[in-house]
């Protein structure tokens, strides 16, 4: 059994699960008690009484723990001031002809669902896989791709123009002046495969994602609104 | 003996300010031990001893300082330590000078406080203190015992209640005072005259075995924050003071007087089934004073249906014979009469019938006239779903909760993997939701607008839930099948939606594991109950709960709704039964005389009775309409019982139990011999073999849920662990 801090072995767990999952137990009982102990021998020092660690020392040192990691029910006499609080207010009457009966929209989980999804590699030019969430306007984004060979890599600085026209179901973001920097590795054998001209103006269609989840959305939108 | 001395008796725990001690009144001469300061500057404990002779209490709580400004000589030397210890503690300078100077008392005091480290609770456990002789415990409780055995049959009973709370807090004063081997000796010798029903409270108390265990441990919170309630009789009463008058000196008198409640009752004593029935709960029986509330135990009365019978009825004109539509209004004019016990229709607010709730109440209608009657000659036909393969390494895992709609055609349950799985059990499949764009195009007037939305390809006879992180502890569909309810041990309550297949709302109250939860029979409302001892009850339409129950000393395990949605049931692990009401959210009934975890509640059809099951496989019926005693005690199961049953017209119970088998109850029987007499304390349970009609056991199949359709064929389901 390795002696020593125990706030040194982070990931105990992890080193030891292939080998000999028996240890664990016994090294995370021993990153406890060094825990404790180190605790334990900082309130001694605070105090500055002793300069060895008293036993009220470890009990302080082990009730701050047990009170980080353990919580107890509310105490029975806060329960009935609770109780008698909420209790007090009269049962609210019930709106006629609600349909299905939900909470304020922001204690639902009915929200829009947005998911990530790839644009296809339709330009023939720098294949920009720029994603975006729907609601995102970044004003500079940098895309990275790598080529073939792994060595030679693409940097394109864009900048975008926060022109965005809403409508679903596209976004579109015009681009400005995107400058292309390659940087070249050793002399390669792979010849980028695309040329730049700078100055040149592109537009980026980004196709917001209209998956599965909206219709499930709009008909209880649809009844709210009735 | 001066009255103005009964204020010294009460306890310094915070216990309840309102229960009033019968015992006050007795003419106990004062104590002759005068507290002494102990060598290491302690406080006294002024609880036991009223000091001989004089006017001065001295409390430890900052509520009442009734000093006497005398002159110091009139005043004992180590209360007016006390006082100024107090008055150090709370940092009150002036008021210190002022004592000192009033009356000359100007020695220096030490403020030391070592049970400083307890916390609030060592406050309340500092009424433990006291410098009774060890020794002489034993022996007292010995005499006790004693004094019961030889007394008269009629009051004995009622006397023995007192030896269990008496010996546990003998045991934890010894305990709290250092006197650790008196204490183990103590239970060793004298466990033997308590009842077999307490060894378990005995048992974790045994294990606390210093003062510094004593803060956490939660059955202690419980006894010491609550009395323990006897109800006794004026005459053993009488008996059970002219015993203590002789002990004065001892420590019994002093416990019965700071820790027990006793309620008297007029009337004759009871007998030893009758004092059995009741006990068991944590803090002893109920009192009095908390089941005199009336109930409307009655069911609301039922819409208007005659139109839409109507139309049923001409549309089966050629079938019909004339004789079964007189019937059909006889039955509806019934409903007309105006029922005492019902409550008004507007007690709660519930939600009005929509169109597709009135057919549902017709198509309910109509099946009730096609139900099988049951009755003891008649038993149910039982239909059993078991879960195969319900081990944990399988999508619907391990099963732990499940339910049944009210028209019988959806089965839903939840493991403990954490996934809900719904079922169709009748040849109708579950559909979903139609996408958006094809819902803006049916016909919104359409009569079947409710079927065109649901699209038909997508029907399916089984589709998982995801959403906890935790096993599902209970399932609840609601009435119209558009939504269910599911609680899990994240502490989380979730409503689902049935028609989209998704999560709608998230109810975070119970932080705490929540352990059942029901959707009420109007729909709309919820119940929930939890780790966090509180039931609580919830609207749909609403992310915090309406009424927060809370009573139980320990978790709320079970919860059921009245048929009228006013009342809610709650069974918890204190081995009690609480009725609520939802208007305002008090308790109206507190039932005693489970011995175990109540882990099954359920009540009749006709509102009037409640039937609860616990894990000492005893299944109790209670009448509403009484006050608070067992109508019936039903055993015959020999595992904890998890569901009941009632069928549909009430004549029949059955309850499913871990000990695999499914039993039927004839509860007609149970109704009628309870309607004679009025059940009050001194009538014993009925405990008849002859009301168990038959036995269905199955091949280890722990039955965890029973529900009868409207045509009263018993459905039943449970894991099968092969």
């Amino acid at each position: 059994m390795p002696q020593g801090d125990g706030a040194s072995w982070p990931h105990l767990g992890e080193l030891c699960a292939p080998q000999a999952p028996q240890h664990i137990n016994k090294l995370q009982e021993q990153r406890y008690v060094t825990q404790v102990l180190d605790d334990a021998r900082a309130f001694a020092n605070y105090a500055k009484k002793a300069k060895t660690v008293e036993v009220e020392d470890v009990k302080l040192a082990v009730q701050m723990q047990v009170d980080r990691s353990y919580t107890a029910p509310p105490p029975r006499d806060l329960l009935l001031d609770l109780a008698r609080t909420r209790n007090s207010n009269p049962l609210p009457a019930i709106k006629p002809q609600c349909g299905l009966r939900m909470p304020p929209d922001r204690y639902c989980l009915s929200a829009c669902n947005y998911k990530m999804k790839k644009t296809p590699r339709s330009v023939t030019r720098a294949s920009k896989a720029v994603t975006a969430g729907a609601a995102v306007k970044p004003a500079v984004s940098v895309v990275t791709t790598k080529s073939s060979s792994a060595q030679q890599t693409v940097t394109l600085v864009q900048k975008q123009h926060t022109v965005v026209t809403t409508g679903p179901p596209h976004k579109i973001v015009t681009v400005n002046r995107p400058l292309i920097k390659v940087t070249s590795g050793p002399p390669g054998d792979v010849v980028p495969k695309f040329q730049v001209s700078p100055g040149a103006v592109g537009v980026i269609h980004i196709k917001n994602e209209d998956g599965g989840s909206t219709p499930t959305v709009i008909p209880k939108r649809k009844r709210d609104a009735d | 003996m001066d009255d103005s001395d009964s204020p010294t008796y009460a306890s310094l725990a915070p216990a309840n300010p309102t229960m009033v001690n019968d015992l006050a009144s007795v003419d106990l001469p004062s104590l002759s031990n005068i507290p002494d300061v102990n060598s290491n500057g302690h406080l006294p404990s002024a609880v036991q001893s009223p000091l001989s002779g004089q006017d001065v209490s001295s409390p430890q709580t900052p509520a009442s300082l009734d000093m006497k400004s005398d002159g110091y000589s009139d005043m004992d030397k180590s209360t007016m330590i006390a006082v100024i210890q107090f008055l150090k503690r709370g940092n009150l300078k002036s008021t210190e000078e002022i004592l000192r100077k009033e009356c000359g008392f100007f020695e220096p005091v030490d403020v030391t406080d070592t049970s400083g480290a307890l916390g609030e609770e060592g406050e309340v456990l500092a009424a433990y203190k006291s410098d009774g002789n060890p020794a002489e415990y034993q022996d007292a409780f010995k005499a006790l015992s004693a004094f019961v055995e030889k007394s008269l049959d009629a009051y004995k009973y009622e006397v023995a209640a007192v030896l269990y709370p008496v010996l546990i807090h003998m045991y934890l004063e010894l305990i709290y005072n250092g006197h650790r081997g008196e204490a183990v000796e103590l239970l060793q010798n004298c466990s033997s005259s308590i009842e077999a029903h307490h060894a378990d409270d005995l048992r974790s108390i045994s294990l606390v075995t210093s003062r510094a265990q004593m803060a956490g441990q939660p059955l202690l919170n419980t006894l010491l924050s609550a009395q323990y309630t006897c109800r006794m009789s004026r005459d053993s009463l009488a008996h059970l003071k002219r015993f203590l008058a002789d002990r004065s000196a001892g420590p019994v008198p002093r416990i019965i007087q700071d820790r027990l409640n006793i309620d008297l009752v007029d009337g004759q004593p009871r007998t030893k089934a009758q004092v059995l029935a009741v006990q068991g709960a944590i803090t002893g029986e109920a009192p009095r004073s908390a089941n005199k509330t009336k109930i409307f135990y009655g069911l609301l009365k039922e819409p208007e249906l005659q139109t839409v019978i109507n139309e049923e009825e001409e549309a089966e004109d050629d079938l019909d014979k004339p004789k079964k539509k007189k019937s059909k209004k006889d039955a509806l004019q019934k409903n007309k009469k105006n029922d005492p016990n019902a409550p008004p229709a507007n007690r709660i607010p519930l939600p009005e019938l929509r169109d597709q709730d009135k057919q549902e109440r017709a198509r309910i209608y109509r099946d009730s006239m096609k139900r099988v009657t049951l009755s003891r000659d008649a038993l149910p036909s039982i239909c059993f779903y078991s879960f195969v393969n319900a081990s944990n390494t399988c999508v619907g895992g391990s099963v732990c909760s499940v339910d049944i709609s009210d028209d019988s055609s959806i089965l839903a349950f939840g493991s403990a993997e954490s996934i809900l799985s719904v079922h169709s059990i009748t040849p109708a499949k579950l559909k979903a939701m139609k996408p958006a764009e094809q819902l803006s195009d049916i016909d919104k007037d359409s009569e079947d607008v409710l079927v065109r939305m649901l699209d038909d390809r997508s029907g399916e006879t089984q589709r998982n839930l995801m959403g906890h992180s935790g096993p599902v502890t209970a399932v609840s569909v609601s009435p119209d099948k558009a939504l269910l309810a599911s609680s899990g041990q994240d502490g989380t309550v979730r409503i689902w939606s049935l028609q989209t297949w998704t999560c709608v709302v998230v109810l975070r109250g119970h932080i705490y594991p929540v352990w059942s939860v029901r959707f009420s029979p109007h729909g709309y409302y919820l119940v929930t109950g939890g780790h966090d001892r509180t039931a609580r009850l919830w609207t749909t339409d609403q992310h915090l709960p309406l009424r927060i129950f809370a009573g139980h000393y320990s978790d709320v395990d079970v919860v059921e709704f009245h048929p009228n949605s006013n009342y809610v049931a709650s069974g918890s692990s204190d081995r009690s039964v609480r009725l609520w009401d939802c208007s305002n959210g008090a308790c109206v009934r507190i039932f005693t005389g489970h011995k175990g975890t109540v882990s099954a509640v359920n009540f009749s059809p006709c509102g009037r009775y409640l039937a609860s099951g616990s894990c000492d496989a005893r299944i109790l019926v209670w009448d509403l309409g009484g006050h608070g005693n067992a109508l019936a005690a039903l055993s015959s199961h020999s595992d904890t019982i998890h569901t009941l049953a009632f069928s549909r017209e009430g004549t029949i119970l059955a309850s499913g139990s871990m000990d695999c088998t499914v039993k039927i109850w004839d509860f007609a029987k149970v109704t009628e011999e309870g309607r004679d007499e009025d059940v009050n304390a001194t009538t014993s349970p009925l405990e008849d073999k002859s009301l168990l009609l038959s036995t269905f056991p199955t091949k280890q199949t722990p039955v965890l849920s029973l529900h009868f359709t409207r045509r009263n064929v018993l459905l039943a389901s449970g894991p099968f662990n092969g």
